[in-house]
């Protein structure tokens, strides 16, 4: 057995590939002054992909604003073409690239590493974190000195697991890429803690659009007459203290990752409220859906 | 509960059919060998993040396993890397299982049992025989010379010592 063994692992280290190690930091992407300088008011370059400096080259270069209130930050695509040994802009368009929480994960899909550009073709596919990922498919192609769209596709698999549901998304008209919406937008889901007053059980919500679909996936649980809602909210962690009474405070906070904050939150609306031996039951957190 | 080791992976090694080589946090080399893969990987979850190129040829994405995994890392703690088939591979078994946790939660929060079980459980392809582990130490004689070449800090070793779990 151990000769076996020993065989495997010979065989096995033969054949591994390379350490895997955190991913390297990506560096600023590099382009030639005309695409820096195209950047639109406000953007900075995010990614640059051109087929070459020959003289019917074409490039794409992807701006981004910096965040907005809610930490977004928004996208624009514009197409080069080569003209007298310069790249010169020839569309552009802020419907085409996901924002940075543009998914259902509320991650970034787009990754300049999954832009292809060859003469007179822009190919790019931006794809979310989903175990079975949703991914959506651009095509443009310069017919005639006019940029259109040949692919448009969406193919999306709800939180990652299960069946993929494929969807055309559809073609301007007429079919002009810089008209082209590529219907990105972020998902609202609503989570919270809800509390019932008469007999002091809690419900932690997830994953809901509105108020109003918070209640009815309540329903047969629990009903605004009966039910406070503690906490309602978006991403981040919401945390239940109880204190000596058995009184129910909530605290969030926005980050999925700091469940220290949202603990100290109801514990600070516990204490507030004159609760006495305040102490945390019950800590979620999440992201997306 | 039964867990290929009470040390933190650190580095998967290697991967191909039911074995897993993993670095520990303490240098030292543990085989995972059979048994289920949520076993062999810490993750009893079964998450599995698709990429191109890996042994489950169903799979269609261009996402790269570089990509997968830098993605499955953002959204989940302690995920160590991917195996050959996507699975992936937590530092323990107590991650693997959080992870597990925002899993059902961010799936499964309007389901009932039997939807959970169903909607979530899927066939463990690479499951069945028996379950085993072997743990490497920094002495002996055996190897070959590729495990020698790739044995790093701890330097030469071998099998020396298997369990049956």
């Amino acid at each position: 057995m151990t000769r076996t063994l020993r065989l495997t692992m010979a065989t096995l280290l033969a054949c591994a590939g390379p350490a895997f190690a955190a991913p390297p930091v990506k560096a600023p992407p590099t382009a030639p002054p005309e695409i820096t300088a195209a950047a639109p008011s406000g953007t900075t370059l995010l990614s640059f992909t051109s087929s070459g400096d020959q003289p019917d080259a074409a490039a794409a270069a992807v701006y981004e604003t910096p965040p907005d209130k809610n930490g977004i930050r928004h996208r624009t695509l514009t197409v080069f073409g080569r003209n007298g040994g310069q790249f010169a802009a020839e569309f552009s368009n802020e419907k085409l690239i996901a924002c940075s929480k543009c998914s259902q994960f509320h991650d970034d899909p787009f990754d300049g590493d999954y832009v292809k550009v060859t003469p007179a073709h822009v190919h790019i596919e931006q794809i979310d974190s989903g175990e079975k990922p949703s991914t959506t498919v651009l095509d443009f192609v310069k017919k005639a000195d006019t940029w259109q769209v040949s692919t448009a596709e969406r193919e999306t698999v709800v939180a990652g697991r299960g069946d993929a549901r494929t969807e055309k998304l559809p073609f301007p008209t007429p079919n002009l890429a810089s008209d082209m919406d590529a219907r990105w937008a972020v998902p609202v889901f609503l989570n919270g803690l809800v509390v019932n007053r008469t007999n002091g059980k809690f419900m932690f919500t997830h994953g809901k659009p509105t108020p109003d679909s918070v209640w009815a996936a309540l329903t047969g649980d629990c009903n605004k007459q009966e039910c406070t809602v503690l906490v309602q909210q978006e991403d981040g962690c919401i945390s239940l203290v109880r204190d000596a009474g058995g009184r129910s405070f909530g605290g969030g906070s926005p980050d999925p990752k700091d469940k220290v904050q949202a603990i100290s939150r109801a514990m600070s609306a516990c204490d507030a409220g004159g609760g006495q031996a305040c102490k945390e039951v019950r800590t979620d957190c999440s992201k997306g859906i | 509960m039964d867990v290929v080791s009470e040390k933190k992976v650190t580095r998967l090694v290697a991967s191909q059919g039911k074995t897993r080589v993993f670095e520990m946090d303490d240098n030292t080399w543990v085989t995972a060998q059979h048994g289920t893969v949520s076993w062999r990987n810490n993750n009893p979850g079964n998450l599995k993040f698709e990429f191109s190129g890996s042994a489950d040829k169903t799979v269609h994405t261009s996402r790269s396993k570089e990509k997968a995994l830098e993605q499955a890392q953002d959204r989940y703690d302690g995920i160590v890397a991917l195996d050959h088939w996507g699975n992936a591979v937590f530092e323990t078994y107590e991650a693997g299982r959080e992870a597990q946790k925002t899993l059902v939660v961010d799936q499964h929060a309007d389901h009932t049992v039997e939807e959970l079980v169903k909607g979530y459980s899927t066939k463990d392809y690479s499951a069945g025989g028996s379950v085993a582990c072997s743990e490497l130490h920094a002495s002996g004689t055996a190897g070959g010379s590729a495990y020698r070449a790739r044995s790093g800090a701890a330097g030469h070793r071998t099998i020396n010592e298997q369990m049956n779990i």
